[in-house]
């Protein structure tokens, strides 16, 4: 029987790092501004008649009421990768956006936890990353979910038990194939991962429990979806070297 | 050259528009009175709780039950807690083969979009049963090298077969259901890390959520690619090394796997139960476990390895712990999901029987066999070899030892013929015009709650 770890050098650093205070102030202000442009990539999404509408459309049959904030973050995520290249950032600026309009968080709030999600995305896709991993899953999608949930585990303030749970609970669900892209259905996988990091949140926030090395844990994420696991990339300088400043 | 999934999707629909055999609705209909009996019994959780509290924090809409409970969520959330209760305890049907609980799942499923679609009993039933035949065959295509990598094969595979049962009550036409089965392969969920939390039983849960979401989306023309499931990059080959698609979509209608289907009579690991039938077989015939010397159990060596907690402190300990689970049987003369109380395992009775108690491993002991012998104060002894365990494939459990299960249960929640009026609206699904007194019936009842 597998008896799974009950600690994780990794899910602590996550963890923590997801809570920290921001003292960076250019990692600060390029989430600020990829907030600030995410939202007005979704503002003009539904303008043109075009696509965004009817993927508005598409997807508000997931839920009955017009402002199901999860629905909501699959529609932006899905709105989001379809009008530019998605990154694992996609799912996090979903979601925060999502969520913090329905919390009614302030801009910094929102900005903060998009710091985090994108900033712990890009370090989790880097101890995974491989052309293997590229060949089989949708990037964005599989890794942004993660990021996404931690981000809005900061919106929320859970602690970090509450945090570590809703990790595990987002890792179980980290999907999404690569033969899809290129295909419409993948930006709805992309956005399905802010949806799933929403629904990841509520539930840890609200006692559910999940396991406690969901990443690197002998049954986990990376032992099941990556070809290689470099720990070092999510853990080393976490909080003082930006990897995600590097990125769009 | 049709895709996979189209080939896949047109054997389910041509299953779909004839009746179910006699012997599959048969099983269906066992199945299904299985996992509401486990919907039921698990259904004041604090992990159901968690999802409906996380419904009510997002206001959705009040529209599909909740088994056992008397809130309404929407369709997601129900399908959520429904597949949640359905698995917890690992007390529902198992496929040996692949390890899938397929019926929480699917159960799930019609859970939630009954008050949408509205099917027959007869339509809901063969949506069931085919969307369980759907799921495992896709496991047993990929068997066993997923779910020994680590993937929890009952939320991987189950996404696939809620799509189709999805489909099914939606009425999809076959092109439509090829859709819905590969939009729902992106959707894949588990990993077996989560194994001893909440997030297992939640797996198939999310499966069914995802199935469901899979289906609509289908519903309103999206794609996927038409080969996701054989394609490099596509599921089978992404989530297993080996693929056999003659498993998934050869013999339809011939070969179903759904009659391999089988049901715990104990909510413990599969490896305790021979044991727990010597006890019960015994406890009938010791009328005071005080006159009890020793207890010696000779038994397969996976026993007292998997099973063997000697002394378990609480009711999580005790489901690896066949030494309480006989110990149980012999003072309580039923194991049941009561028997695991926290409370009841750490009683003096069951402790004092416990430290009586031998495991004598012997590899000449098959696993789903046990030989026990009691010894009283007086000398006398009482023996008994219980040569395949109830729920075993060579002894499945009868329909009396069905309904024994499920009446402790389903009654201690939802009143003391709960399960006698399930089984006769169950019988009577061929000809329900609708699912309308299997819901109320499995709806919670407001006074008792308060009992």
């Amino acid at each position: 029987m597998h008896n799974p770890a009950a600690q994780s050098a990794v899910s602590d650093a996550l963890i923590g790092f997801a809570a920290i205070p921001l003292m960076d102030q250019r990692a600060q202000f390029i989430a600020r501004q990829a907030v600030r442009e995410a939202r007005e990539r979704i503002a003009t999404a539904g303008d043109a008649g075009d696509a965004g509408r009817e993927l508005t459309v598409l997807l508000q049959s997931q839920g009955h009421v017009p402002n199901d904030t999860r629905v909501r973050a699959w529609v932006l995520g899905a709105t989001l990768a379809r009008r530019a290249p998605a990154s694992t950032a996609t799912p996090v600026l979903a979601a925060v956006i999502a969520m913090g309009d329905q919390l009614a968080a302030s801009d910094d709030e929102i900005a903060a936890s998009a710091t985090v999600g994108i900033e712990a995305a890009a370090r989790i896709f880097a101890a995974v990353d491989s052309d293997e991993f590229r060949a089989r899953w949708n990037v964005a999608s599989a890794v942004g979910i993660l990021g996404a949930t931690l981000a809005l585990a900061r919106l929320h303030k859970l602690d970090q038990p509450r945090t570590r749970h809703a990790l595990g609970i987002a890792a179980t669900q980290a999907a999404g194939l690569a033969r899809n892209q290129g295909e419409a259905l993948a930006a709805i996988e992309t956005g399905k991962a802010a949806a799933d990091a929403i629904e990841a949140t509520l539930l840890a926030k609200h006692g559910f429990t999940s396991a406690p090395a969901s990443i690197d844990g002998r049954r986990g994420f990376a032992a099941l979806m990556a070809y290689r696991f470099d720990a070092a990339s999510i853990t080393d300088g976490l909080d003082t070297r930006w990897v995600s400043l590097n990125f769009d | 050259m049709s895709s996979i999934a189209a080939a896949f999707a047109q054997g389910l629909h041509q299953l779909a528009q004839r009746p179910l055999p006699d012997h599959v609705a048969r099983e269906a209909r066992r199945s299904l009175i299985n996992v509401i009996g486990t919907s039921i019994g698990a259904c004041k959780h604090p992990g159901v709780d968690a999802i409906v509290a996380a419904a009510r924090e997002l206001g959705v809409a009040e529209t599909a039950p909740v088994p056992g409970r008397g809130e309404r969520v929407d369709s997601h959330f129900s399908a959520l807690a429904t597949g949640f209760a359905g698995h917890l305890d690992d007390f529902d049907d198992t496929h040996l083969a692949t390890v899938i609980h397929p019926a929480a799942s699917v159960f799930a499923v019609l859970t939630a979009l009954a008050p949408d679609t509205r099917p027959s009993g007869a339509q809901a039933l063969s949506a069931f049963a085919l969307g369980c035949e759907a799921q495992l065959r896709v496991g047993v295509s990929i068997s066993p090298e997923h779910y020994d990598r680590g993937w929890h094969i009952t939320g991987t595979c189950g996404v696939i077969g809620c799509a189709v049962t999805a489909a099914l009550l939606f009425g999809f036409d076959e092109a439509t259901l090829a859709q819905a089965v590969s939009i729902a392969a992106s959707m894949f969920v588990g990993q077996r890390e989560a194994f001893g939390t909440m997030t297992k039983p939640y797996h198939p849960g999310k499966a069914a959520a995802n199935g469901i979401a899979a289906a609509r989306l289908a519903q309103r023309g999206a794609r996927a690619a038409a080969d996701i499931f054989e394609a490099p990059g596509g599921y089978s080959h992404s989530l297993s090394t080996r693929v056999d698609f003659g498993q998934m979509n050869g013999e339809f209608g011939e070969r179903w796997e759904l009659l391999f289907n089988t049901y715990k009579p104990y909510p413990c690991g599969i490896v305790a139960h021979p044991a727990i039938d010597g006890g019960l077989a015994l406890a009938t015939r010791i009328d005071d476990v005080a006159s009890i010397e020793t207890i010696i159990l000779r038994c397969h060596p996976l026993v007292p390895e998997l099973m063997g907690n000697p002394q378990p402190k609480d009711g999580l300990q005790a489901r690896f712990s066949a030494i309480h689970g006989v110990a149980a049987a012999l003072c309580d003369r039923q194991v049941g999901l009561a028997q695991y109380e926290d409370h009841r395992v750490v009683r003096d009775d069951v402790r004092a029987l416990r430290a009586k108690t031998t495991l004598a491993p012997d590899a000449s002991v098959q696993r789903d066999e046990v030989f026990i012998e009691v010894r009283l104060h007086d000398g006398s002894t009482f023996a008994h070899h219980v040569e395949h365990a109830r729920g075993s494939l060579a002894r499945p459990l009868t329909d009396d030892e069905l309904m024994d299960k499920v009446r402790l249960l389903m009654d201690p929640q939802l009143g003391n013929d709960a399960a006698a009026r399930l089984a006769a609206i169950v019988e009577g699904l061929d000809a329900a015009p609708d699912l309308d007194a299997l819901f109320s019936l499995c709806t919670s009842n407001k006074e008792l709650n308060h009992a």
